[in-house]
This record gives structure tokens, sequence and C-alpha cells, in this order.
């Protein structure tokens, strides 16, 4: 399988880890990942100017479509983004032939024939759980994880048809394939924070403390994400702003492809894993002596 | 003694400017943090060299840097062309820098038979001119041709290409008009013939008319006598230190081009005028090299030699090799400060921008690094005011960078630009310049909604842009013109129990519209402009909760975008007096 790969503007810089270990991964799955230099998802300037966005989106979408791959992203904000995309460019015909006459200056075209997938819904809807299972060399048996779904990958269902949008099941699977437990908790499908980070940090902050209180009561061992602005929210944010953290840096926060990496015995160096975030030994050495 | 003069103030102005470039490099200040009195400055910078010099990988970075600085292999990946473009240029420019401006201090020292006029001088000084000359022509026909490198050109990067091909048209109309020159011959043939017989010299002049191009007025006689007795002349007495012209690749078929005028040209000493004209360019390029993109020659090296090289892995040595906090805080208020002027606006980071498909979209060329150094390097220079300018797009350019990394990674000078842009962030918060969002949260929604109600709904984009913004820019989802997307409300208020901005508001009773059922209801009365200054607006985190739980189906959080899309582009133009954040900074 070759899919065009959009790790989105953040994972170069502030997130190298993330990226790392879904190479790492996905190698291992025998998925080849294309890279092309795209522009920013578009999600960011939403915010501002929805013609912005959607020119953004459209253009990566088309440079999509002329390597005729499929969008492979590990942040649910550009999965999002991408889905809401193809929602308004298919209903605003007056916009879309607008953007498509600014795209044939590049050459490009927008005509709706490129997929989108999030890296999680590529490992549940397409790798599947057998090949999956197959490749786990050291389950992660005793580790506890909270899976943090994501709403910009969960809702609104009807545009981004990810999973079920109020009872969702495909992050519990998959954390269940490396072995680890996913424990059930009462925030799992709420906002990290992370959006409006920066533009209002008392909020974002509180929303953060919440979520985080509720992983811990559930007794998990990580806070597990498939985003990397929630990943930034649990990780850098919150060692930046110890008093918002309820949990004193325990419930490390790491994201799906290391745990998955680490259960199909990828060293963790391969995962970006430094010491900081490595697994707590004792949630490992259950399961060493295997 | 015109050529001295001019020579010295050129130096002195030259050196002048370099002087007050490292003050400033010295006193910039940046970024967050306390900028450090220019002494301090100085010293930390010295102690970051020092110890980046005596730490391990001396020669690994030796070497880095003489490849990034000599061989610029960095520039042909991002484009043979442009390699080749900057390789004519450089090294053309370099070799008649030393070989030929510095003629009597190096050429003579190496090659003690050195004549201008000799090969293989003289057509390697035309070569070199004709290189420097044709990496120009290729630099021009790339900005003019190339559609994104056209919008972030400006009249600075067409003025130093100008003045380098003017500097090497001048070289070669002086070369030219030597080689057609009368009175020239005159002076050659009093100075080292030393013979006045009137014979001999008509032998010699027909064959210099013939063989070397000059021109006499009137015209020498040429016929086969005198061609054979002024060759054996000719070798005993000239060809010592002429060579026939043939080799002058650029300066003779100018020459010949100019024969018509020649006889005028010889009687005025053009010759004389248009080597002053050269030497002026020259002393105008060396003068002019603080102050305009020229300075890279000397900003770009120390960059990079302060960095080891260009490449991700090569972190700033200046500040990293120290490990004093003070030295460290310093030494990067002193590396931006370097950065701004080592950029050569070639434009790389604008072209690969991953945020440039905006710049178009809302018609801002603030978005493109490029552009945003520049103004940046203003504002810091000149003290701009606080930006009393509505709209501000500066600050909305620089909060749309969402810090990809990639015009870093690219920079062909090894610019630390992600750095810089997050300094640059910081300042504008410092100034109450943060981004719009930011400010709208910050803003009592009262004052809010005054300042919405003081721009008209139907606004035209007044940014000083040169980019032409299409005509549905403006166009959206159309949801808050349609009552059929809200009608349906029935105030269950369902979204609000969901949403978890009013979960976590410490005082939601302080902002009654807090509830996105609230701003739906605020919608069905026509209040549009109350429901755009909604706290609700502004806080939503777009977690679509509320738009996944209405049990009438309505795009609740669509509309809360579509609400702050349209809140955005008035309040880009409210008058700045309406919402002003905090208090005005009192200038220098």
């Amino acid at each position: 399988m070759k899919l065009l790969y959009f790790p989105g503007c953040k994972l170069d810089d502030q997130l190298p880890a993330y990226d790392q270990a879904t190479r790492a991964v996905l190698d291992l799955l025998s998925i080849e990942l294309v890279d092309r230099e795209m522009n920013c998802c578009g999600h960011p300037i939403r915010h501002q100017s929805f013609t912005a966005f959607l020119f953004s989106a459209a253009r990566n979408l088309a440079l999509a479509e002329a390597e005729g791959l499929a969008i492979l992203t590990p942040c649910k904000c550009c999965f999002g983004g991408f889905k809401h995309a193809h929602y308004w460019l298919r209903r605003k015909p007056a916009l879309r032939e607008g953007i498509n006459d600014r795209l044939a200056e590049e050459g490009l075209r927008w005509e709706d024939r490129s997929d989108v997938f999030h890296l999680l819904s590529l490992l549940h809807n397409l790798v599947g759980d057998k090949a999956l299972r197959a490749h786990v060399s050291s389950p992660l048996n005793n580790v506890r994880v909270a899976a943090h779904y994501g709403c910009h990958a969960l809702r609104p269902a009807d545009i981004t048809a990810f999973d079920n949008p109020t009872a969702p099941r495909i992050f519990e699977a998959l954390v269940a394939i490396t072995g680890a437990t996913p424990v059930p908790w009462s925030r799992r499908t709420e906002c990290c924070g992370n959006p409006l980070w920066e533009k209002n940090p008392r909020m974002s902050l509180a929303l953060m403390e919440k979520k985080l209180l509720s992983a811990r009561d559930a007794g998990a061992d990580y806070i597990c994400s498939a985003c990397t602005h929630c990943q930034l929210q649990f990780d850098g944010v919150r060692r930046q702003h110890p008093q918002a953290d309820p949990t004193e840096g325990k419930l490390s926060a790491i994201v799906y492809p290391q745990l998955l990496g680490l259960s199909m015995g990828l060293p963790p160096e391969r995962l970006g894993l430094g010491p900081e975030i490595a697994p707590a030994p004792s949630a490992f050495t259950a399961h060493s002596g295997r | 003694m015109f050529f001295q003069i001019s020579l010295y103030l050129a130096l002195l102005v030259c050196l002048a400017g370099l002087l007050w470039r490292a003050y400033q490099w010295l006193s910039m200040d940046i970024g967050p943090g306390s900028p450090g009195d220019p002494g301090r400055r100085c010293l930390a910078a010295v102690k970051g060299l020092v110890s980046a010099l005596f730490s391990p990988g001396l020669v690994r970075r030796t070497g880095a840097l003489i490849r990034d600085t000599l061989a610029q292999l960095h520039l042909l990946k991002t484009h043979p062309l442009r390699w080749l473009m900057h390789q004519l240029i450089f090294w053309g420019f370099v070799l008649l820098l030393l070989f030929h401006a510095f003629e009597d201090e190096l050429t003579l020292k190496l090659f003690p038979d050195y004549a201008s006029t000799l090969n293989p001088f003289l057509f390697l000084r035309n070569l070199m001119g004709i290189l420097v000359f044709a990496g120009v022509l290729i630099a021009l026909t790339r900005r003019c041709f190339i559609s994104d490198l056209r919008c972030v050109t400006a009249g600075a990067d067409i003025m130093a290409l100008a003045l380098l091909a003017a500097i090497m048209l001048s070289g070669f109309l002086v070369e030219a008009a030597q080689i057609v020159s009368e009175p020239i011959f005159d002076e050659m043939v009093a100075d080292y013939y030393g013979n006045d017989d009137p014979e001999a010299v008509a032998a010699l002049k027909a064959v210099w008319a013939r063989d070397y191009h000059v021109v006499f007025d009137p015209p020498a006689t040429v016929t086969e006598t005198l061609l054979t007795a002024g060759a054996e002349l000719n070798q005993e007495s000239c060809a010592v230190c002429h060579s026939k012209p043939t080799a002058a690749l650029a300066s003779l078929p100018l020459a010949m081009s100019l024969k018509p005028l020649a006889p005028a040209f010889n009687r005025i000493r053009a010759d004389q005028y248009l080597r002053q004209l050269h030497y002026l360019l020259c002393f105008m390029g060396l003068a002019l090299l603080p102050f305009t993109k020229f300075r890279h020659l000397v900003v770009t090296p120390l960059t990079l030699a302060l960095r080891g090289g260009k490449g991700r892995s090569a972190t700033p040595s200046l500040p990293t090799r120290s490990t004093d906090p003070v030295i460290l805080h310093l030494n990067r208020k002193t590396r931006r400060a370097l950065a701004l002027d080592g950029c050569t606006h070639c434009g790389t980071c604008s072209r690969h921008c991953s945020v440039a498909p905006i710049a178009d979209i809302i018609a801002n060329p603030l978005i493109l690094p490029s552009e945003k150094l520049l103004r940046l390097r203003q504002s810091v220079r000149q003290r701009l005011p606080d930006a009393d300018d509505v709209p501000d797009p500066f600050s909305e350019g620089s909060f749309i960078c969402t810090e990809c990394y990639r015009c870093t990674r690219l920079c062909p000078s090894g610019l630390d630009l992600q750095d810089l842009w997050r300094a640059g962030k910081a300042d504008l918060v410092q100034q109450h310049r943060p981004d719009l969002h930011t400010r709208a949260v910050q803003t009592a929604s009262g004052r809010l909604l005054d300042a919405i109600t003081a721009s008209p709904e139907s606004v035209d984009d007044r940014s000083p842009s040169t980019l032409k913004p299409p005509s549905w820019a403006h166009g959206g989802m159309d949801l808050c013109d349609d009552p059929s997307t809200f009608q349906a409300c029935v105030q269950c208020a369902v979204c609000s129990s969901v949403c978890p901005v009013v979960a976590s508001a410490s005082q939601p009773e302080q902002d009654p519209e807090m509830g996105p059922h609230l701003v739906t209801n605020l919608l069905r009365l026509g209040q549009s402009d109350l429901a755009q200054a909604s706290g609700m607006v502004w806080s939503c985190v777009t977690c679509y909760q509320c738009q996944e739980s209405c049990p009438q189906q309505i795009r609740i959080a669509d509309l809360l975008y579509e609400l702050r899309n349209r809140a955005w582009r008035r309040l880009k133009q409210a008058p700045p007096n309406s919402w002003r954040l905090g208090k005005k900074k009192e200038g220098p």
C-alpha cells in the first residue's frame, strides 16, 4: 500500500517523535509513505477565513489527486480539515469553480478523486485487527491506557465518518491489540483544550485539567492520543504548566504508534521515546520474563 | 586624485556602515527579556565564539563552512539554475575583485610578467565579466518569470542586480573605448617607442588599425609595405605588453560597434570619463555594501560559522556551547539581529512557505517569511509606532505562521528564522498586538460589540497589498444568512449542557452569551452583531459536541465558525481606539 504522507505543520519542529514512530510502525507494516512538499492543511486559518481554509485544503487534495494517492495524516485536525473541505467543496459549486481556477494556474484541479485517512482509521479499517495482531511480539500486558479520541476526527460524524460519535470504539480496539488494557473513562471524547491554547490559556488549561483528572481516576498509566495538537497539549503545554496537572507528572502522554511500536518489539529510540516518557518500568516488567 | 579621494571616501563609508551595523547587531532588541547593553552583548558574543572555536567538531564545521560559502552546494539542491546563477556571480566577481581590482597588490606579485593587456589576463577578465553578467541575467529572468518569486521581488533586489550589471557593463565599455583610442596610442608611442620617425609611426599605425582596431582620425593608411614594416616594429616594442584584443570576448565586439563613434569618443577622451564612471560604480558598490543585500557577503559566512554550516543537526553553536544562561540569552538576541541583516531576500522561504496559499486569499503579503522579515527589520530599526495601522497586517501575518520550520530548514543563509518568528510574536504580544482572536477573547463583549458595529458588515479588504484576492475570497458556508439553518432551534439547550466551555467557564453569570443555544437565539432574533460579539463565539473550542448532540440537527459549531469569520473581517478594520488592548507603549 502506498499513501501520500501529510505530517502537518507541527511535527517537524515540535513533535518529531510522533513522525518517527508513525514512520517506523508503517514501515514494519509494509505501508509505503510518499513525501511531497504540501501546504498547511488550512485548519488553523478556518477561524479567520473559510475560503482561505478551503483553498489551502483543496490545494493539498488536488496535489494528492495529481499523485494519484490517498492522503494519510497522523493529525486529527488536519484529517477533520480535509473532511470538511471535501464536504463543502462538493456543496459549493461557485467556490469550487473559483478555487479550481486558481489551482489551474499551477496545473492542479480538485475533482474529488482522492481519499483521506487518519492513522487510526487506516490501521483499523484498512490494515485490520488480524494483520496488526500478527506483528505484536511483546504485548504490553498490565499497562492501562486512557484512549483520547480527539474531536476533529470524531465530530461532526456526518462529515468525518470516523466512528460512532457518541460511543466510539476504534481507539480502544487498537489499544487492546497492543496487549494494553483500555480503561473506561468519562471524558474520553472531550476536547483536550489545545484549540484555545495561546488564545484563551485559562480555558485551555481548565479543559486539559478535567481530562487528566478523569483519566487518572480511571486508573490509567498513560493517556494515549493520535493527534498532533492533543499530544502537544498533554505533553508540552502540560509540562510548562504543572499547576494545571492534577497527576503531578504521572500519566505520561504517549501517541498511539509509540504504543503499537513497543508492542511490535521496536526499540524505544526508533519510536522517539526519550527517557522522560519511556514506559514506566513497573508496567513493563510484568511481561519481560515472558 | 579623483580616484584616491573617491576610493577612500567609499572605504570610509563602507567601514562606518559596517561598524554601525555591528553596533546594531549588539544593540537591537528582538524577543522577550532584557536586551543587555552593547558592551555586554559584545563580550558574550566573543565568549560564545571562542568556546565554539575550541569545541569538538571544529574540523567538521570548518569543512561545512567552506562547502556552504564557497561551493554553495545547498543551493544546488534547491534548483540547479539558482546555484549556477549564484556561482557565476560569486566566482566571477570575487576573481575580478582579487585579480583585477587588486592587480598591483596581488596579481603583479603572483605573476611578475602581468600586464592587463596581455593574454590570458585580457581573456580571463572578459570571461569573468561575462560570467557575472550572465549570472545577473539569469537572476533577473528568474525574478521576472517565476510567478511566486515575482511576488516577493522588490525594488532593492532589482537595484542590486542593476548595480552589478552596470559595473560589468561600464568595465566592458572602458576597455572598448581604450581599444579604439587614438590618444592612448599616441601616448604609448611617446612613452614606450621613443622614436618620432614619421614613417615608423605610420607603419605602427597601420598594424594597430588593422590588428588592434585603433580608430585613427584621419584613418591610418594601410598598405602591405607599411604592414610588413609595422609588424616588425610592433613585435619589438609593443607585443611584449599587448596581445591582440581578439580574446576580449565582450569588449572587442563592443569596440567594433563603437567604431563609427570612435573619432568623436577619442576627441573628448571618452575612455577617461568611462573609466571614472567604472570606478565610481565600483566605489558605490563598496560604499553601499553595509546598506544593501550585498552585506550578506559578510553576514552569511558569519551566521554559517556560528551555526557550524547549514543542516538540522548543526544547532547554533554560538549560544549552545556556553552554558551560562545570561550569555545564552544575550547571544540569542545578537543572532536575531544578525539574521535580520543576513537575509538576501532570495525568496526561498516564501516559495516554500506552508501558509503561502493563504497570503493570496486574504491578500496579506506579510504572511510570507521574506516579507515579514523585511517588515520586522523596519519596525525594529525605525521603531515603528505600535500599529496605528488598522488592519495590522504584520501581526496578522506573524500569527498565521504555523511554525512548520520549513523556511528555517531551507534558508540558504542558514538563518534561524523559527526563533526570529517566535521572538517577533512575543514582542507583538508585549506591544498589545496579539492575534485578533486573542484580542477578542481579552476584550469585554460590550467593547467588542462596539468595535464590530463600528465597521460595516460588508467591507473590502483594505490591506495594502500587491496580492489580488480572488472574487470568491469572502464566500463562506452561508449559514448565518439563511434562517432555515437555525430557525428549527427549540432552545432546548442540549448544546449548552454538553459544551465543555460552558462547563468550564469560571463566571458564566458574567457572560450572558456563554452557551451555543443563546447564540442561535440571537440569530433567530436577527441580532447577528450581538452574536458575533458573544463570548461563546470567541471561546468555542470547535469540538462539535453541540452540533453532534442537537436534536434538531442545527449546524451550531459551523454557525459559530461563520460568526467568528464575519466578526474577524470587521474587527480587522475597526478603528483602533474602539478596542485597543492596554495602553499604548510609550515611544522612545
